[in-house]
């Protein structure tokens, strides 16, 4: 699925010093990060990958392609406020430098996609990875079929790229389903779960491919609904979060059966998750 | 940018631990390059309450200690607890085996009603803390960690894990194995494993971790020849006895 | 090449010789207990030990190491690691000739691990035969590995007053070149027979332990009412993957200097037992129990590595068992499960 990763073994672990370009803040949360790669040491990016960022003296951590390949040697990534490092991240200046190692893990499997009828369903930050698709599918809107985007977040102000949600769902060929678990005065949309949603959508079978990314309590409800559906498991892609520390397949805290998730993940087939007891 | 003002103050306690901070020595005069100390009686004739981060030595023992850790902790932006007695009380725990009344009087006699005590409590039980140097004493290294941390305004590195990992990385031969008892299993490491690395027991002076398994660390003791006496004794050394209840009714 | 063999004091000698060029690093005694040190004098090698507390792989991948150096200019370097003496590791048993060779598999695995690798392929390993059993703990026996030659470039077996010597590579030949050996006839090979015939008897446990019927229980074992038992013992100190010679895993931390700009990134062994191994940022943790973790540490010794690899993920070796204060024992685990497999068949 992917293709291996060519860095030369001795800079296995060494950070790549890249300008970033832009900061901007999505949420109260959420910051994207824009930052400039060198495409002599950095190769190209796929939806569904990840980077580790890293700062000296403060840490590493993996963080989401949010930007679509298109954008080469451009790259976003949203980044949330969880722990030590992406607190330091938040704090960035344009013209800083960031240290980056990367892209990591196997990505979306965009050439299965293709032809495809797609249902992509985002919980919270599982937008971020999604975002990259969704956007890569609107620049080649012609290699797909008929697209369906679910997206449930908690309450409307945890709504990531607001402005592009607005023009995804005007665009007249995506149906584009909001959910809000917790509504506030201004908030004229849908309310509930995000599995509330899979009331709008029909899929043909023969011919749909789901891709599916939000935090681990979300995948056992919205796999509830997928299986009403009755897509073929190889055609329902997942994305898991792990705990990472090398993203290269050797220090062990990604480890979930005989497979590490940074290396033959992040994405995986419903079909391969069945065999791997501990991934949902 | 203005260099973080850093004042240090003790309650009960043997100032151990701010001594140990003293024997930075050659590194101390580094750390000042960062910091401005402005309160450290130990080291120091001047004072100030204009300080950022207060390290707060010593445990809690009587009403009037409460007023004066709540000031502090108004005026510092940072506060950490330095050392056992503050993190867990420490040894002066001890002393809520008994009640006030009658510690009063084995160590002052009838002149017991002219001094004021309570029950001991590490200083979490009456302000909050942001980080803990746990210890006793604490090791300096792990203070100018923990300075180096604060400096680059992020968190410094809080020890969730038992004394056996650094004593096996050491290769220190099991405590146990030379015919000792030992607290190392369930206990919080950063000490390096120095009792054991000397062939001494561990006295879980850095406190027993919050998810330890003392009904089967208290197996262990028993099958290593313990008796009841014993195993009390090595559970609450170091460790409030009401702190280490309040764990111990923590879900696993 | 014939079989040969060298007397226990020509041996001592030409390894005492071989200190100008090599770095020799090998058991030595401290105190109770056994360690791989680096030795200076050939007299403090203990060249017939029973199992050190750490397993020998801390020579190819040191229990701290820097990964990156931060310099004060804001660039990131590598750390030289230097290869200009190689380093001769003397006297290692089977278990931990096979474990190496797990740890090959896995960090030369694409991509592989720069730093394992230059210090692994720095080194020439002497294996040697065990004659008994070198602790009441190990279980080699049981899982294969006792009188393997796995990772070895020499194997080494020790008779009264020789020692057979098998050279099994390049690198082994020349370390041995200048060697006093002479021919080894049948009667040696006769005599290491009946030796391992009686040793065999000594083992704990006489019965194999079927690595592939042990993969497979373990897939049917994941409700087993065993992980539960085993959380009620298990302390979750992390000395037994601490002390296992078939963990790699590590953290990485960065420690900086004074300055604040110049510092490492640097990588620590790690244990997967302890709480926090699997916990992300956000406060999700994947292996929340104890007996999550117990039961992942025993996949990963015997069916993880084992699906994806085809060797044991355990050696037998003992060392987590004897350092265990709750005394929980792998054999008796795999035995627990496999007994649950056939009472089922």
């Amino acid at each position: 699925m992917s293709e291996s990763i060519t860095i030369p073994e001795q800079t296995l672990y060494l950070p790549i010093p890249t300008p970033v370009t832009a900061v901007r803040m999505l949420t109260k949360t959420e910051c994207l990060i824009t930052v400039e790669l060198d495409p002599d040491r950095i190769e190209p990016y796929r939806p569904g990958q990840f980077f580790m960022l890293s700062l000296p003296g403060i840490g590493e951590a993996p963080i989401s392609v949010c930007s679509p390949p298109e954008a080469y040697p451009r790259l976003q990534l949203c980044v949330r406020r969880v722990g030590k490092v992406t607190a330091h991240l938040h704090q960035l200046a344009v013209g800083s430098t960031i240290g980056i190692r990367g892209p990591m893990g196997n990505g979306v499997p965009l050439e299965q996609l293709k032809g495809q009828d797609l249902l992509i369903a985002a919980g919270g930050l599982g937008m971020v990875p999604l975002h990259a698709l969704i956007n890569h599918i609107v620049k080649n809107r012609a290699d797909y079929g008929t697209v369906t985007v679910l997206y449930g977040a908690k309450e409307p102000g945890e709504l990531l790229f607001r402005d592009e949600l607005l023009q995804w769902g005007s665009r007249g060929d995506l149906n584009l389903h909001i959910a809000v678990n917790i509504a506030d005065e201004d908030w004229m949309g849908h309310v509930g779960m995000i599995t509330t949603l899979f009331q709008y959508v029909s899929v043909d079978v023969a011919k749909t491919a789901a891709v599916i990314v939000g935090p681990p309590v979300m995948y056992h409800f919205v796999m509830q609904e997928i299986r009403k559906l009755n897509l073929p498991p190889e055609r329902i892609f997942l994305s898991l979060e792990r705990r990472m520390k090398c993203g290269v397949g050797k220090c062990g805290h990604c480890q979930i059966n005989e497979i590490t998730v940074c290396q033959d993940g992040p994405v995986f087939s419903y079909d391969q998750l069945k065999t791997l007891p501990e991934a949902i | 940018m203005a260099k973080p003002r850093i004042a240090f103050f003790d309650f009960a306690c043997c100032e151990g631990c701010q001594l140990q901070v003293i024997n930075l020595e050659a590194e101390l005069l580094d750390v000042l390059d960062h910091v401005d100390i402005v309160t450290f009686r130990e080291a120091m004739s001047e004072k100030s309450d204009d300080y950022d981060i207060a390290f707060i030595e010593g445990s809690i023992t009587r009403a009037s200690d409460i007023p004066r850790l709540e000031k502090i902790r108004e005026n510092a932006t940072v506060l950490i607890a330095l050392g056992a007695c503050a993190t867990i009380a420490g040894v002066n725990a001890l002393k809520n085996r008994r009640t006030p009344q009658e510690n009063l009087r084995i160590v002052y006699g009838d002149d017991g009603d002219k001094f004021e005590t309570f029950p001991v409590r590490p200083i979490d039980q009456v302000v909050e803390v942001d980080y803990y140097l746990h210890g006793c004493p604490i090791d300096k290294n792990e203070f100018l960690e923990m300075v180096k941390a604060l400096l680059m305004g992020t968190a410094p590195k809080q020890w969730t894990s038992a004394v056996c990992v650094e004593c096996k990385l050491r290769e220190n031969e099991c405590v146990y194995d030379l015919g000792r008892l030992c607290m190392g299993p369930i206990s919080r490491g950063g000490c390096d494993a120095i009792c054991p690395a000397y062939g001494n027991s561990c006295e879980a002076c850095r406190g027993i971790l919050p998810d330890a398994n003392i009904p089967s660390m208290v197996e262990v003791l028993k099958a290593h020849g313990a008796s009841e006496a014993e195993i009390e004794r090595r559970f609450t050394n170091f460790t409030a006895i009401d702190k280490l209840v309040q764990e111990m009714e923590q879900p696993q | 090449m014939p079989a040969s063999k060298i007397s226990k004091d020509d041996l001592k000698r030409h390894l005492s010789e071989k200190l100008t060029d090599y770095t020799l690093v090998g058991p030595v005694k401290s105190r109770l207990a056994y360690k791989f040190d680096v030795i200076s004098n050939v007299d403090r090698l203990e060249i017939e030990y029973t199992t050190t507390v750490l397993p020998p792989k801390k020579q190819f991948m040191p229990t701290v190491e820097p990964l990156i150096r931060f310099q004060g200019d804001g660039t990131a370097q590598l750390p030289l690691i230097p290869t200009d003496r190689p380093v001769a590791l003397v006297a290692l048993h089977s278990c931990d000739l096979i474990a190496t060779d797990l740890i090959d598999t896995i960090f030369a695995t694409a991509p592989g691990d720069p730093y394992y690798k230059t210090r692994r392929e720095n080194a020439v390993i002497l294996g040697v035969r065990c004659m008994e059993p070198c602790d009441t703990h190990a279980f080699c026996n049981a899982m294969g590995t006792l009188d393997q030659k796995g990772g070895a470039d020499i194997f080494l077996t020790p008779l009264d007053h020789h020692f057979l010597v098998e050279p099994l590579s390049k690198k082994g030949e020349t370390f041995l070149a200048g060697a006093a050996l002479s021919h080894s006839g049948d009667e040696d090979a006769q005599a290491v027979g009946r030796i391992a015939n009686e040793r065999d008897k000594q083992f704990r446990s006489q019965e194999k332990v079927d690595l592939k019927a042990l993969s497979d229980a373990m897939t049917t074992s994941r409700d087993h009412e065993i992980w539960d038992e085993l959380a009620g013992e298990c302390l979750a100190c992390g000395t037994c993957n601490i002390t296992c010679p078939t963990c790699y895993c590590f953290d990485m931390c960065d420690k900086m200097e004074l300055s604040l700009v110049d510092g490492e990134r640097r990588r620590s062994w790690d244990s997967c037992q302890l709480r926090e191994f699997a916990e992300v940022a956000g406060g999700e943790n994947f292996r929340g129990t104890r007996a999550d973790r117990q039961r992942h540490r025993f996949f990963r010794k015997g069916k993880y590595l084992f699906d994806r690899y085809d060797l044991t993920g355990c050696v037998g070796c003992g060392r987590c068992v004897r350092q265990c204060v709750a005394d929980i024992d792998p054999l008796e685990v795999y035995q627990r499960l496999l007994e649950r497999r056939s009472a089922r068949v």
